[in-house]
């Protein structure tokens, strides 16, 4: 076993630098429409590194952190003096970052990070790559430019050295698209939304009549329950989504994080004691305005293009109605076939209810105390 | 010996248990890698392969970039490939382009640097442009035994039998008789003598030879495969023990050997004969990735996982080299029989051995679509090729065709 572990640990330290792959580096460029500065990252395996720079100055066949680390202004001036950023006519010089290592398929790479600062707000980018071309012909730089959120890729070899890239016409679609994917993504990965709106919709397929729940007699009335509360958590979460986003009003973060789980614990609450029982779009309404301060601090953890603000907002809200949606139809006609079940009432409502108010009770908790219980 | 341990004989609770979690850490390790600042001086990023250190010590002594004389260009892009063939390292022959320098572009050009670009040229699977170079090379220059075993081996992997055939028989006369003997050998094979081809081989192997140990284990890994065609399983395996014998890490012989234990039903033995690193070539990753399936072994979702990265990048930066293993991965591995009958496809367009008609006749099966794998079946007939495994998987596209 410890023979095991031993060979494995060694195995993914360092895993010995194979020979299969033919010299790939990693160019990632992120620009912002409207803005002069561009953020790189630059992942250049330390084989080809050695190759240029003779990194294992000791000789022993591997490569130390140390003699990487020690080297890190040859490595940058190496590098950066291989690469030429330019807007339109006018170069932008570039100020070398972090230096860090990672791991691609063919063995260990340093990663450089670096910016590239122009004199105005980048239209047209020239990249003009020499990286390694006069040692290994068959390199090839493999671009990424991210420009507000939407990417494109490029691959620079010595006969294309030299290309450029309209940013202005980087596609609307694309930077809406990916907005839109980053919604979805973030109703798939954020269990609060998706419960507060399960802990909504579990009631809607019943009727509360003198003081009793009875199952709705027709899928029209529970699909009229289900539009009303989904429609108004949208109205009301894009409201302040989009002031938030604008920042016209804000919030500090840990308030709207502990607003959520208390939204969730006293929707789910309301099922098992009900307060609030003929308009549970009220409800969806009020809370709503909570969650959209949520989703605008994901928003703006992503990253808003100034130059798109309005689409990729448009695009990420979108992405959100589309989550919410497919959450809709994988709750609601399984609740509506369940709803006459004797079950259905003790076991689903109360139960499911019980359950989520006990994670939203430890969220609210943890949230609020700081506590980093989620 | 530690690695194939739990490759190979993870039977154990505690030995499963450490291989789930390498195969975890190695999965992990490949699909989240985020660039870190390792904690101490001493941790060891890289260890330089053999190939790596080989290859800077020849960059040492050769004056890169530029040498002075074109004879020292060829000779230093020469021993490029010698390494890169010997490791199997792609990088090396981008080393020997840039060593050519502004040769690589010059025009004209003598016969010697001719050959040399279509040596290049064509392990980046550019076979029109390596044989574009050839030619006139050959028009100059007819008695380079090189120039005519280039050209006879780009002939043979595009499927042009004929063409092929007649480069060897040119060979014969100019080369070691070993080199000849094996050149046309694994032709006639191709136009359905392979019994012819096989006694012919078979005695030139017992003569005494001036070939390199390289040039001897392509003429015993012909052999076996002339063997595994004529399904005489022991005595291929006889002959890919003594390929082996000779250089144990040639390639091309481990990924034929590999072939030939998966199709005798034997994965763990391919197991054994590859061990489980992920740091191998392409051609032996996947043999070792579908043994690792078949035996239910701990480590084959991170070898699955590495080459479906590897296969990533090289379409990332435009490389096709690899189709055929990348639809025999898609159809042995991934089972998305769609994708690995499209790849099948495109790899016969521009690759036509037997191996390359196998994978498009398997998918095409696989997929329920057998009218798809008619250029395989056309090209069986016209060579000719008798090979009874190939025959029989053809025979059932036929029928399924006709259905």
């Amino acid at each position: 076993m410890r023979q095991i572990l031993a060979a494995l640990l060694l195995f993914l330290i360092a895993g010995a630098a194979s020979a299969h792959k033919p010299s790939d580096s990693y160019l990632m460029l992120t620009a912002r429409s409207g803005e002069s500065t561009i953020s790189g990252q630059w992942d250049i395996a330390l084989r080809d590194l050695d190759l240029a720079l003779d990194l294992d100055t000791d000789h022993d066949g591997s490569i130390s952190w140390r003699e990487v680390r020690t080297r890190e202004r040859d490595l940058f001036g190496y590098a950066l003096g291989r690469l030429g950023l330019g807007s339109g006519a006018a170069p932008c010089p570039t100020t070398a970052g972090e230096l860090l290592v990672d791991d691609h398929s063919d063995g260990a790479y340093a990663v450089l990070r670096f910016s590239a600062h122009c004199a105005e707000a980048v239209q047209r980018l020239s990249v003009d790559y020499r990286l390694l071309f006069d040692l290994d012909a068959s390199h090839r730089g493999l671009l990424r430019l991210d420009v507000d959120g939407a990417s494109r890729s490029a691959v620079l070899s010595p006969e294309q050295a030299v290309q450029q890239f309209d940013l202005t016409q980087v596609s609307r679609f694309a930077t809406f698209v990916q907005f839109a994917g980053d919604g979805m993504h973030h109703i798939w990965i954020g269990y609060d939304h998706m419960l507060f709106l399960i802990s909504l919709l579990l009631p809607a397929v019943l009727l509360r009549r003198s003081g009793r729940w009875q199952p709705v007699a027709s899928l029209r009335s529970a699909l009229l329950g289900v539009l009303a509360v989904v429609t108004a958590f949208t109205v009301s979460h894009s409201i302040t989504l989009t002031l938030a986003a604008l920042d016209v009003i804000g919030l500090p973060s840990r308030l709207v994080e502990s607003g959520i789980a208390l939204s969730v614990l006293l929707a789910s609450l309301n099922n098992i004691w009900p307060i609030v029982t003929r308009r549970g779009w009220v409800l969806a309404f009020c809370f709503g305005l909570v969650h959209g301060f949520g989703f605008a601090s994901v928003l703006g953890d992503l990253g808003l293009p100034r130059g798109a603000l309005a689409l990729a907002l448009a695009g990420f809200n979108v992405g959100v109605e589309i989550g919410q949606l497919a959450v809709v139809l994988a709750v609601v006609p399984l609740i509506y076939i369940l709803r006459n079940a004797r079950f259905y009432r003790p076991g689903i409502l109360v139960g499911g209810s019980s359950a989520i108010a006990f994670v939203a009770g430890v969220w609210f908790v943890g949230r609020a105390l700081g506590l980093g219980l989620g | 010996m530690k690695r194939s341990m739990f490759c190979c004989n993870a039977t154990k609770g505690l030995g499963i248990a450490a291989a789930w979690f390498a195969a975890a850490m190695l999965l992990s390790a490949a699909v989240s890698a985020s660039p870190r600042r390792p904690d101490s001086d001493d941790v060891v990023l890289e260890r330089l392969s053999p190939a790596i250190v080989a290859l800077r010590q020849l960059r040492r002594t050769a004056a890169m970039p530029a040498a002075a004389s074109l004879t020292q260009a060829l000779a230093n892009a020469r021993h490029y490939i010698e390494i890169g063939q010997t490791y199997s390292d792609p990088r090396a022959y981008g080393y020997a382009q840039a060593a050519l320098g502004t040769w690589w572009t010059a025009d004209p050009a003598p016969a010697r640097l001719l050959v040399m670009r279509a040596r290049i040229l064509q392990f980046r699977h550019e076979f029109d442009a390596a044989l574009a170079q050839l030619e006139p090379a050959l028009k100059s220059d007819q008695f380079d035994p090189d120039a005519w075993l280039l050209f006879a081996g780009i002939e043979q992997v595009r499927g042009n039998v004929r063409a092929a055939r007649a480069a060897c028989l040119k060979l014969i006369p100019i080369t070691d008789p070993l080199v000849g003997a094996t050149c046309a050998a694994s032709t006639a094979a191709l136009i359905g003598r392979t019994q012819e081809a096989e006694q012919l081989l078979a005695h030139a192997l017992t003569q005494p030879t001036g070939s390199s140990a390289a040039e001897q284990t392509w003429a015993w890994t012909t052999l076996a495969e002339l063997r595994v065609r004529h399904l005489d399983a022991a005595a291929a395996e006889d002959a890919f023990r003594q390929a082996l014998a000779l250089t144990h890490d040639d390639v091309y012989a481990r990924a034929a050997y590999a072939d030939f234990l998966l199709d005798e039903n034997r994965p763990r033995d391919v197991c054994n004969l590859l061990g489980n690193d992920g740091g191998q070539a392409d051609v032996t990753l996947l043999r070792a990735a579908i043994a690792a399936q078949r035996n239910g072994d701990a480590n084959a979702a991170a070898l699955r996982e590495t080459l479906a990265q590897r296969f990533a990048e090289a379409r990332q930066r435009g490389d096709r080299t690899h189709l055929r293993e990348q639809a025999r991965f898609a159809l042995e591995v991934e089972h998305d029989v769609a994708r690995a009958l499209e790849l099948a496809q495109q790899n016969f367009i521009v690759q036509r051995e037997p191996a390359d008609a196998r994978v498009l006749l398997d998918s095409a099966l696989a997929a329920g679509k057998p009218q798809a794998a008619q250029p395989a079946l056309d090209w069986l007939r016209e060579t000719g090729i008798d090979a009874p495994r190939l025959q029989s998987l053809a025979q059932r596209a036929r029928t399924g065709a006709q259905e």
